[in-house]
């Protein structure tokens, strides 16, 4: 039996990929000016991020686009689509934290260019996260004889953002790593992601 | 008998945790634990007996999560009631023959606070008070406030909980393996705040296993004068075989606690994962060690959403720039509602050395408690300093402190009875350091002696209001020295005399000195050496002025307060870099050629780009600058932006130069009484919506136009937009929404500006919208990007033209 209390980790930093922060800026490539803002704002995110991960695992039935997770039926074409074949899935909520945000605030009253630079930052970071949560997922279920789907998240395809307050509650988000959800369903801490991964118990 | 009577005697044992059970008795998934007061009343029930027979004098009501965000107000009623029903019951059939209480339970609401959330401050006080009001209503002994892992929402609750009752308060905090609470605050931070609101244990729960919060203990007893309160989880839940456990045993668990209560923790008890058998240990294991005694620590505390600062310690600066006494440029600011200025004005000094920020915006013609309140909010989102409160209106006083986050600096009282009969209850009601000034009916003595007997009359009257005298922070007054040539001298006497009579930290406003005089830096200096000599912990000074900075750092290595000059040398490198010239990167990266301003904006050099306005000054008339160099260098980079040759950094950093040399040129015309006649813009990111990035770049490049631009920040009412448009007579109003389910209001927004002020043209921008759909719900024009609204704007002047 499937035990779905949440968890939560933390994780060290991973690599810092500046394609990837560049191309959220905005840039085709890096010259020196830019370069110099991304080392200047990297070292403005020092010590300020965290790595935080709530997960559980859920067993699902699927019965058409019907998916139903135990804290919610997801009616999804898409995400039915995704988790075809699957009989549970893990669910995560991921951080960086507020800091990140009060840097944003800050430089986007006094130095724009910072504050989207930091921006960019936030992005690559949190998909860095959640790349090595999943990493690390797939890992462990390929040890177990099991594999894992891409991950999804509300506000995919046809996945409504009310979904959100289900993965909210179901994980405990706000008391386990900080992170909540605004009446307009947006999160905060902004540089924040909530996904679902379809798991097959073959490879 | 009362709970805090029982506590000055005894341990207290409080209950362990109420999730884990509920799901061992089937609360299903998703389902809310506080319903379960009403539907399943024997089961709470029977888990408060058990911890009560367990060994706790003290059970918290099941209504963690119980507050009118997840109830109506008549379901919120029934549970609360319900939930005190059940623990009565359960402490009245408790075998506990000894003294039990029931504290009202609150948890966290579930949501951030604005800025970065959506809950306002005086919202989430209202929401707390009606949980307290209904806890009071239905018999609570206390109130315990726990799990708060924000310090402005647990600000909310203390006031909510001070306000709307006269039950003793125990707060618990959330802290993580950094000791931080998740937004940042350290054990002192928050003890800080909460002493200064006048709560009655505070401690740590959740999170973490006893052994992982010794740090955090440590830091809680170092500072408190209150009973220290510790809840922590049985350690980490893991699963194993298909099964939730907890890697701390019962056993573990009372012996790590037993030895937090050697060291002085009072209250004690477990969250996550705890049940009444590790309460049970605990309460057998530490029964009979006795209770430490709860001492007076006398630290002389201020605290900012993050960490606290000690007043006494190493002498403390702040700085003193935000004020508009004499500075046009803030009084420009504050009358244009131009936030950003006074926000770079508060973050230029972090970044030059002041601990905290002053924070003075006393106008004669303008709403002081709205621009305290404003001004305040916005500086502690962007910094972490802690404030300085600095007004003589209480009103704009009390906005201020009831807002801020954190235990401030209160500027100030004095030995006038009217001045300590307004200030005093504020520092009791929310905390602070007040800044006491040695004057009163009879002016300011000119003697030392005079002015240290009205400290002392101070010091009555703040203990007559219950204010410790670590709460004060004594200013002897400087007075010029030109006037007086023994100003100088009783000032310092008076400072020496606090400091070693009444054993009382003291503070002044170092540049006052130097009135009158030539050079005045070279003489603030001076004095400020000889004051922190004779005892200075604060000095409210320009973080900006070398020698100031100079004394300073040079006394911390000379009197032992800097291990290894490290300080020292730190400062003396960054005096030496800021002796080059600052010309250097620009003839650098320009090839031979002398740098223009025209290259050193193109290329986004800010620091040479106001060096070479301030030159260009001098032979050209202001508006010519911004016509012959600025203009057509914004336009080549604009240009190339238009082209996607240059990029969005690029085109950013190009307008922070222009923007450095247009501050250059603002302040001349200000100078000169000249006027900018280009249009004035009102900028604002519409109602609900959160994103101003995307605005704040369009503010920026339309400044750098020379457009005359009022931000009115995010989240905007549109009644506040007309109102802005109308007064001050601008011609376009730019609105900015990111979200789908914001356009609405932006639409909403457009209605009233169509409705209040027709004359206006309305420009919009922002992720959802294109022109197609800016022009369906009724703007003017679209700009598609910062150089589309720059366009847009000049097409409007050059057809008013």
């Amino acid at each position: 039996m499937i035990n779905s209390t949440p968890i939560i980790k933390s994780f060290s930093p991973p690599r810092v990929n500046r394609r990837e922060i560049l191309r959220y800026m905005g840039c085709a490539s890096e010259d020196a000016s830019t370069g110099a803002l991304i080392d200047r704002s990297l070292v403005l995110c020092q010590g300020k991020l965290r790595y935080d991960i709530a997960c559980a695992e859920f067993p699902i039935l699927i019965n058409g686009n019907v998916i139903d997770t135990g804290f919610a039926k997801i009616c999804s074409h898409d995400l039915s689509k995704c988790l075809a074949g699957c009989d549970s899935i893990v669910v995560f909520a991921a951080t960086v934290g507020l800091e990140l945000d009060r840097l944003i605030a800050k430089y986007g009253k006094t130095e724009p260019s910072v504050s989207l630079c930091l921006q960019a930052i936030g992005a690559e970071r949190i998909e860095a996260l959640c790349d090595a949560f999943c990493s690390d997922l797939e890992n462990k279920l390929n040890s177990q004889g099991k594999r894992s789907r891409p991950r999804f998240s509300a506000g995919y395809g046809d996945v409504s953002l009310e979904v959100q307050k289900h993965i909210f509650a179901a994980l405990d988000c706000h008391k386990s790593i900080g992170l909540t959800l605004n009446e307009s369903l947006l999160m905060s801490p902004t540089k924040s992601v909530t996904a679902i991964v379809g798991i097959k118990n073959s490879i | 008998m009362k709970i805090l009577d029982y506590l000055k005697q005894n341990k207290l044992y409080l209950d362990g945790g109420m999730g884990t059970l509920l799901h061992a008795r089937g609360l299903a998934m998703g389902e809310l634990p506080e319903s379960w007061n009403l539907s399943h009343p024997d089961v709470i029930t029977d888990i408060h007996r058990a911890y009560y027979d367990a060994g706790s004098n003290v059970v918290s009501t099941n209504t963690f999560g119980a507050n009118s965000l997840k109830f109506s107000h008549v379901e919120l009623e029934a549970i609360i009631c319900a939930a005190f029903d059940n623990a009565k019951r359960a402490r009245d059939t408790s075998s506990n023959k000894g003294e039990k209480f029931i504290a009202l339970d609150i948890g966290p609401s579930g949501k951030l606070l604005k800025p970065f959330g959506d809950l306002d401050f005086e919202d989430a006080v209202s929401l707390f008070s009606e949980v307290v009001r209904l806890g009071k209503k239905y018999g609570a002994d206390a109130v315990l406030i726990e799990t708060m892992n924000d310090s402005y929402e647990t600000k909310a609750a203390v006031l909510a909980a001070k306000e709307g009752c006269d039950l003793p308060v125990f707060v618990s905090n959330v802290y993580g393996a950094d000791k931080k609470l998740m937004t940042g605050a350290t054990p002192a931070a928050m003890l800080a705040m909460l002493e200064g609101m006048g709560a009655d244990a505070i401690g740590a729960n959740c999170s973490l296993g006893p052994a992982q919060l010794s740090g955090v203990v440590d830091e809680l007893l170092e500072y408190a004068s209150v009973p220290v309160l510790l809840k922590p989880n049985a350690g980490l839940p893991q699963i194993r075989d298909g099964k939730t456990v907890y890697d701390i045993t019962p056993a573990e668990f009372a012996h790590t606690m037993s030895e937090y209560i050697r060291r002085g923790v009072r209250i004690v008890g477990g969250c996550c994962g705890t049940t009444p058998e590790y309460i049970s240990l605990l309460h057998q294991s530490s029964i009979d060690i006795s209770p430490a005694k709860t001492q007076a620590k006398g630290h002389s505390l201020i605290s900012s959403y993050t960490h606290a600062v000690e007043l006494g310690n190493t002498p403390v600066l702040i700085g003193e720039r935000i004020n508009p006494t004499g500075k046009p440029k803030i009084k420009q600011a504050l009358r244009e509602h131009d936030v950003a200025f006074i926000l770079s004005e508060g973050i230029s000094q972090e970044e030059a050395g002041a601990h905290v920020l002053d924070v003075n915006v006393g106008l004669p013609d303008i709403d002081e408690v709205a621009a305290m309140k404003n001004v305040v909010c916005e500086l502690q989102s962007v910094t972490a300093l802690p404030l300085q409160i600095d007004t003589s209106s209480p009103a704009a006083m009390e906005t201020a402190l009831r807002r801020y986050n954190g235990k401030a600096m209160i500027n100030s009282v004095n030995g006038k009875k009217e001045s300590m009969h307004a200030i005093f209850p504020l520092v009791k009601k929310y905390g602070g350091v007040v800044v006491a000034l040695t004057l009163d009916e009879n002016g300011i003595p000119s003697t030392a002696s005079g002015r240290v007997d009205i400290a002392k009359k101070i010091l009555d009257t703040a203990a007559q209001y219950g204010i410790d005298k670590k709460d004060i922070i004594f200013d002897t007054l400087t007075l010029t020295v030109s006037a007086d040539a023994s100003a100088a001298r009783v000032t310092l006497d008076a400072l020496r005399q606090i400091r070693d009579e009444l054993g009382c930290n003291t503070v002044l406003g170092v540049s006052n000195v130097s009135f009158g005089l030539p050079c005045r830096d070279v003489l603030n200096g001076a004095f400020f050496t000889a004051a922190l000599h004779n005892g200075l912990s604060a000095a409210i000074m320009n973080p900006h002025s070398a020698e100031m900075m100079k004394a300073y750092h040079s006394y911390l290595a000379l009197c032992g307060l800097d291990e290894n000059c490290l300080d020292y040398i730190n400062f003396s490198s960054r005096l030496c870099e800021s002796a080059a010239t600052t010309l250097a990167p620009a003839a650098h990266q320009g090839s031979d050629k002398v740098a223009t301003l025209h290259d050193c904006i193109v290329k986004g050099l800010k620091a040479p780009a106001a060096e070479l306005t301030q030159k260009l000054l001098s032979k050209m008339q202001p508006l010519d600058i911004v016509k012959q160099h600025i203009i057509p260098a914004l336009d080549m980079v604009g240009r190339g932006f238009e082209k996607h040759t240059v990029f969005l950094p690029s085109l950013l950093m190009s307008a922070e130069a222009a923007k450095a040399a247009f501050e250059c040129i603002k302040a001349r015309m200000t100078k000169d009484g000249a006027k900018n006649d280009r249009l004035c813009i009102i900028m604002a990111t519409v109602k609900g919506d959160i994103h101003d990035i995307g605005k704040n770049i369009v503010c920026l490049l339309l400044e750098n136009y020379g457009f005359r631009v009022i931000d009115l920040g995010k989240d905007v009412e549109p009644q506040r937009i007309v109102d802005a448009a109308i007064e001050n007579r601008a011609a376009i109003v730019g609105l900015s929404a990111l979200m789908t389910t914001t356009v609405a209001a932006m639409e909403q927004t457009i209605a009233l500006v169509r409705k209040k002020a027709p004359h206006l043209k309305i420009m919009v921008g922002g992720a959802v919208l294109n022109q197609e759909f800016a022009l369906k719900i009724g703007a003017d024009g679209y700009a598609e990007d910062a150089m589309g609204a720059v366009r847009y704007a000049e097409s409007v002047e050059a057809d008013i033209e």
